[in-house]
């Protein structure tokens, strides 16, 4: 017959067993090879022997340290060691304590006389039998402690035939709901208020129907199921009609419910244990008193069975009922239990005598969204990725559930005030909402190191540590608050080297790429040469401090696509916000959008405003000793020819690169000018990239276009009109016009232009194609290549160019853009959406061609 | 690249000017072409006859080439990674290697057609119509009038049709004067790179040789030798202190010369602004010596410096035995490397070295690794913040470290009306977002005070001015 041993999936294992009992084949037999970690293992690893004994120490060290790691992952571990002295099993019993395992041992017991033979017939052993029988005796000192130091499963097995036999049984962990999807309907804590929950289930869409006996029949709207996070009872009117309803629910698997303080008080008192009656228990225990015995007893199995919390869909949902940290959740221990009912407290108490809570919330990193009750709050509001949906419904205020995955709030005010709390409900003293209180600072461990960002266009994104370093500095020393920054725009590559002689670049190859990405129609939209920047801008300041968190009273802001501040002078920034907001006002944007903010992508001129110092340094200096060592060397060359020398082939080159440093200066000249006021200043916007109602990269470009061009209407003054051409990319006329349209344009000395595919975001089987190719002028790519790249042997060896570094940057910013956004829009945490835009300046460091 | 040297008859019409041809060995006649390794040398003759005679060197450095296939430094804001940049156009560094390929011969001095001729000094002149001058018309006039040449200097401006746009630092220049061709040519060697304060090539010891080799007999007696010889060998002390050495320049000239250099320098490095502003007052070493006395009188262990920079006080900490821990926090990578090779970490004592951590951090984030420490120095820092990311800055120092106290220096701005030259309103450093007289900072440390738990007392750093106070302000702060 098999001897039954069951495990919990969570559980530190000590083989218990002296030197030749069988521990080692045994753990073979049962476990994983990794799930083992056998101490003289250790010591071989350490020493290559793996008897050396003058190691003990060290090997231990080691065991310990390897089975923390795996406890840290939540695996069982398994420790093969002989562990007959009690020294040996603290350590153990430390890391499962530490780690909320269970901590189980597993004796090995068999007859001495077989043990001894075992050990004649080793040759890797080679002590005496000695040895043996003095662990012997340790072992059997040590087996009557077993259970006080704290093993909560202990198994003998005193026989080979025991050995041989068993069967290892592996038990889900009690609060593992893993695969329960869903959805649920979480409802906060109920204090007996039954009146306020039968209208709260029935406006979710559930029927609540009371039958004469008391108890209840429901039924719940499409496969929902309502999670309640406990305090059911204490303080309210119907105590007793609540616990009923609840039961009723479980029962017939329309409910889960875990345990809040009230129930495991009640449980002490409903099992006769002497329990003060306070804080409304009274009252339940008195309309416990006129229930049957009968329901006293099935009242007492169901808060007895409840679980401390559970872990749902995949790990993504946690409930317990005064919330649960990380390192927590999908454990089971005394403290688990103990956090999960009451929270952790500081030990201290506040102004009204209560005891102030460890505010575990503001901590919280986890993945899994945490929702739970306990601690009435004014209003439930999503906080570091944990809600609070205790809104006090017995002290007068509402009953509240959150409908997941819609992660949606519905709640019934209170009938009636049932209890004064003791502390006023709103002791909230900020604007505010809490997540952007909280986010005012950053911690630098959310940011560092080497990071991995996935995102919603797919894939996940690498960020190496020395370039999270470098983007450290520019975000620490330059950059404006990290709350306005919810967007960074992407690079932009060329398309490859153009097919014609005389151009470098050419819409031709734009088109051909994206008709080999398989896109039909793309959207060409004049580049404006100026500075890229992005502008938030709100209705109103308030609309801004709701939206950002920004408490500054600004209205809105322009930065760089690296982040920094766009205008050094805030007056004439903030004047800009101004007549911008009116624009968008006119053009009627903010109702359509259903939106008080927007977030604007933009191109501003004149180039000069932001770039002067380059200009000059660089330009402006190549243009003017261009100027006056090609007039020179003229000069020079004009004297020799005169005494019949023959410099012609230097004289014809030369007056070429005379005409070219001064096409070359026009090129610069025509983007600058001088600001002295906002009149001076255009910009043209060209994405609308998200607002109150969301992300609108999922609009193609002709929408975006067509709300733009309304806004320019508004204000031709500072608002620029951005020139666009759709093409069918299956037509060559279509083509060909803009083609045309583009030679037109950069004989002008207009920068290019840019080849979106109309889509916003395009995926293909390959992964996201490049959102975007600029295509620019032949004249404009002076100040890129230098003044002379259009002679034929320049541009011959220009031509060989490598755009594949500067199109994946172009792809990974994009996905970090648009997941910062996304991210930004669905309010999550600020660390969340930072750590979008710090990769993004992390990108930027990297070094790739700066002509591209 | 462009110059031109012209060569005119002496009166005694003891030689034609159309000899240069021969002192060049390069014949008046011909176009001559050579290889140099970016692009094309040429040498022609615009004018040539009994009376004058001069030749031009042209130089056409291939831009891409140079972008492409160059390993060499790539000079002042990186300009050779770029395809557009002043050094086709410019006379550089590129003209002194052209010279030593194209003149060799005339540099050492030799001609076997005229060996008379080349021992003479004759009647010349040079023209360099874009000569790059970093320090200005004035340091042209410093460098070249001391060697006897008449020098005539044309400005012009970055752009012609923007003149709000100001001055380049381009010139069209031309020195005359009475000198040995091959003198002639080693001034223009030496000096022209040390007027661009730039060099194409990586720079050693040889150079020091090659300094001492075309400069020996003249660079000692000229005035502004230790700026030659610094910018020469770009600013590299090792290099610097064997050819002052050669030239047997003293101590007290290198001194005495120092602001000179730092004055022309200044026009380019706007880095040095501060200390050079400072340096007449101490100040660094002022600061260093209340700090050290200051952590001499608290019960410390464990000191974090926050934005340490390049280690400058926590070389001094090192010296105090009773911190036992030291933790250097700096934002730029690159700071935190140099602190790294100026502390000599490798070398230290095991004991000494395990004593000290350098982090990268900021101070704007909230940072668990400097937590728990006894005292929190943040030196001549909060200014290089954005006023309107203080917040940040607290809440990470006094409300998330929490060090038991907290030392934070600024300057005091009432100051600066002491400093000559200095207009009103200009800050100390080009990158100071603020700085704030005593009344604001201490307003300042009592809010944070009032917030964090602090008190505060405040202490001064150097020579106190009755009107405007100390140049340095200090603040101590203690936890409660």
């Amino acid at each position: 017959m098999n001897t039954k041993i069951t495990l919990p999936e969570l559980s530190l294992v000590a083989m218990v067993g002296i030197s030749s009992s069988g521990k080692s084949s045994f753990v073979k037999k049962h476990f994983g090879p990794f799930e083992v970690v056998s101490s003289d293992h250790c010591r071989g690893i350490i020493s290559n022997d793996e008897n050396n004994l003058k190691v003990t120490t060290e090997a231990f060290e080691l065991v310990d340290h390897i089975v923390r790691q795996r406890l840290k992952q939540g695996l069982l571990t398994v420790i093969d060691a002989t562990h007959v002295q009690a020294d040996s099993r603290k350590s153990i019993l430390q890391a499962a304590r530490d780690y909320h395992c269970m901590p189980v041992a597993i004796v090995l017991n068999p007859p001495m006389e077989v043990i001894e033979e075992r050990h004649k017939g080793r040759s890797d052993r080679d002590f005496s039998t000695r040895v043996l029988s003095n662990q012997h005796r340790q072992l059997k000192r040590t087996l009557r402690f077993l259970k006080k130091e704290g093993f909560r499963y202990i198994y003998h097995l005193n026989s080979i035939e025991d050995i041989e036999n068993v069967e290892i049984v592996r038990q889900p962990m009690w609060t593992d709901k893993k695969s329960e999807h869903g959805p649920f309907d979480i409802i906060g804590d109920i204090h007996g208020c039954f009146q306020e929950l039968k209208q709260l289930l029935e406006k979710m869409g559930y029927s609540v129907h009371e039958n004469t006996d008391g108890r209840f029949t429901t039924q719940a709207p499409e496969n929902r199921r309502v999670v309640f996070v406990g305090d059911l009872i204490d303080r309210g009117p119907e105590n007793v009609k609540v616990l009923k309803l609840v039961i009723d629910m479980v029962k017939q698997d329309q409910a889960i419910c875990v345990p809040g303080n009230h129930e495991n008080k009640l449980l002490r008192w409903l099992n006769g244990r002497k329990v003060k009656l306070n804080y409304g228990l009274e009252v339940t225990a008195s309309e416990i008193n006129q229930e049957t015995g009968e329901f006293k007893q099935e009242l007492t199995t169901f808060i007895d069975r409840l679980v401390s919390h559970f872990v749902f869909d995949d790990g993504k949902l946690v409930v317990a009922h005064a919330g649960m940290k990380e390192a927590y959740q999908g454990r089971g221990s005394g403290k688990v239990r103990s956090f999960a009912m009451y929270g952790e407290t500081s030990g201290e108490t506040d102004e009204y005598g209560l005891p102030v809570r460890y505010n575990w919330a503001q901590d919280y990193r986890g993945k899994a969204l945490v929702v739970y009750g306990h601690t009435p709050v004014p209003k439930a509001e999503f906080f570091n990725n944990t809600i609070c949906i205790d809104t006090g419904c017995v002290f007068g205020g509402q009953l509240t559930a959150l409908r997941y995955p819609e992660r949606q709030l519905v709640a019934v005010d209170a009938l009636e005030t049932y209890y004064e709390s003791v502390k006023p409900l709103d002791v909230s003293t900020s604007d505010i909402s809490q997540q952007h209180e909280d986010d005012e600072y950053l911690h630098l461990s959310d940011v560092t190191g080497k990071r991995y960002i996935s995102t919603q266009l797919g894939g996940t994104i690498k960020i190496e540590a020395d370039r999270s370093a470098s983007a450290l500095e520019s975000m620490s020393r330059f950059c404006v608050h990290p709350k306005w920054i919810n967007y960074l725009p992407p690079t932009m590559s060329p398309p490859t080297s153009s097919a014609l002689d005389d151009f470098l670049e050419h819409p031709q190859e734009a088109f051909n790429y994206y008709k080999k990405q398989g896109v039909g129609e793309v959207i060409c939209e004049e580049k404006h040469m100026g500075s890229r920047a992005v502008i938030q801008i709100g209705k109103s300041p308030q609309a801004i401090q709701a939206a950002f968190g920004i408490t500054t009273g600004e209205q809105g802001i322009v930065y760089t696509r690296s982040g920094r501040r766009f205008f050094n002078d805030i007056t004439l920034e903030k004047a800009f916000i101004k007549q911008l907001t009116l624009a968008i006002d006119k053009a009627g944007l903010w109702q359509e959008l259903e939106t008080d903010w927007l977030t604007l992508d933009c191109e501003i001129m004149p180039w000069s405003m932001k770039a002067m110092t380059l200009i000059k340094q660089q330009y402006a200096a190549v243009g003017c000793t261009a100027h006056i060592a090609t007039k020179a060397l003229h000069n020079r060359l004009q004297k020799t020819q005169a005494r019949g020398i023959d410099v012609s082939s230097l004289n014809s080159s030369n007056e070429i690169s005379i005409k070219n440093a001064k096409q070359f200066i026009q090129a610069y000249q025509n983007y600058c000018w001088q600001v002295k006021s906002l009149n001076d200043i255009k910009v043209a916007p060209f994405h609308i990239m998200a607002s109150e109602s969301g992300l609108h990269t999922n609009q193609d470009h002709g929408w975006h276009m067509n709300l733009i061009d309304r806004m320019v209407a508004q204000d031709e003054g500072l608002l620029q009109k951005t020139q666009y051409q759709v093409v069918n990319l299956d037509d060559k006329n279509s083509m060909q016009v803009v083609i045309d349209w583009w030679l037109k344009h950069t004989a002008a000395l207009g920068e290019g232009m840019v080849v979106k595919p109309m889509d916003f975001t395009l995926k293909e089987n390959t992964g996201i194609i490049q959102p975007a190719l600029k295509v620019r002028g032949r004249e404009y790519l002076r100040i890129i290549y230098g003044m002379d790249y259009t002679q034929p042997h320049n541009l011959k060896r220009l031509k060989e160019r490598s755009v594949g570094l500067k199109r994946r940057l172009a792809i990974s910013e994009f996905k970090l853009g648009v997941e910062s956004l996304h991210r930004f829009v669905n309010k999550q945490p600020l660390r969340y959406v930072h750590e979008c835009a710090f990769a993004v300046l992390a990108m930027q460091s990297q070094p790739v061609d700066p002509r591209l | 690249m462009l110059i031109s040297i012209t060569l005119y008859q002496d009166q005694e019409k003891s030689y034609k000017a159309s000899d240069l041809g021969f002192l060049l060995h390069k014949n008046p006649n011909r176009v001559h072409e050579f290889d140099l390794s970016f692009g094309q040398g040429y040498v022609f003759y615009p004018v040539a006859n009994d009376k004058e005679c001069t030749a031009t060197i042209f130089q056409a450095l291939d831009g891409i080439d140079l972008v492409r296939n160059f390993n060499g430094p790539k000079g002042l804001s990186r300009q050779l990674s770029q395809y557009v940049n002043d050094r086709p156009f410019t006379i550089n560094s590129f003209f002194s290697v052209a010279i030593s390929r194209l003149f060799g011969t005339a540099l050492n001095g030799n001609c076997n057609k005229q060996p008379e001729l080349v021992k003479r000094a004759l009647n010349f002149s040079v023209d360099l119509p874009v000569l790059p001058s970093r320090g200005g018309e004035s340091l042209i006039q410093n460098l070249f009038e001391p060697l006897g040449y008449d020098v005539t200097v044309e400005a012009h401006p970055y752009d012609q049709s923007l003149s709000e746009w100001g001055m380049s630092p381009y010139f069209s220049v031309t020195i005359a004067g009475t000198k040995r061709l091959s003198d002639l040519l080693r001034h223009l060697y030496v000096l022209i790179p040390v007027l661009d304060n730039d060099k194409h090539y990586w720079v050693g010891f040889d150079e020091v040789d090659k300094l001492i080799a075309k400069g020996g007999d003249w660079i000692p007696n000229h005035p502004v030798k230790h700026l030659i010889v610094a910018r020469y060998l770009k600013k590299q002390g090792s290099l610097e202190r064997k050819a002052l050495a050669a030239f047997e320049v003293t101590e007290t000239e290198v001194k005495s010369q120092q602001e000179l250099l730092q004055e022309f320098d200044a026009e380019t490095q706007f880095q040095a602004e501060e200390d050079q502003l400072e340096k007449k007052v101490h100040l660094n070493d002022l600061r260093i010596e209340k700090i050290t006395q200051t952590i001499e009188q608290l019960d410390v262990r464990s000191v974090v410096d926050l934005g340490c920079g390049e280690g400058k006080y926590l070389k001094s900490y090192l010296k105090i035995s009773k911190l036992e821990e030291i933790t250097g926090i700096e934002v730029a990578s690159s700071a935190l490397a140099k602190a790294e090779q100026r502390l000599k970490l490798e070398q230290l004592p095991e004991r000494i070295r395990n004593k000290l951590l350098l982090l990268q951090g900021s101070l704007i984030y909230k940072d668990d690794r400097i937590k728990n420490k006894d005292l929190a120095t943040c030196i001549e820092v909060i200014e290089h913040i954005d006023e309107d990311r203080l917040d940040a800055f607290q809440a990470s120092v006094f409300g998330h470290a929490k060090p038991k106290y907290v030392i934070i220096t600024t300057p005091n701005v009432e100051y600066n009306a002491t400093f000559e030259n200095m207009p009103a309103g200009k800050l100390r450093h080009s990158d100071h977002r603020f700085e704030w007289d005593r009344k604001t900072f201490q307003q300042w440390c009592h809010d944070v005070c009032k917030q964090y738990n602090y008190e505060v007392s405040f202490d001064v750093i150097g020579q106190v001015h009755e009107t405007y106070g100390a140049p340095t302000q200090m603040a101590l702060f203690r936890r409660y």
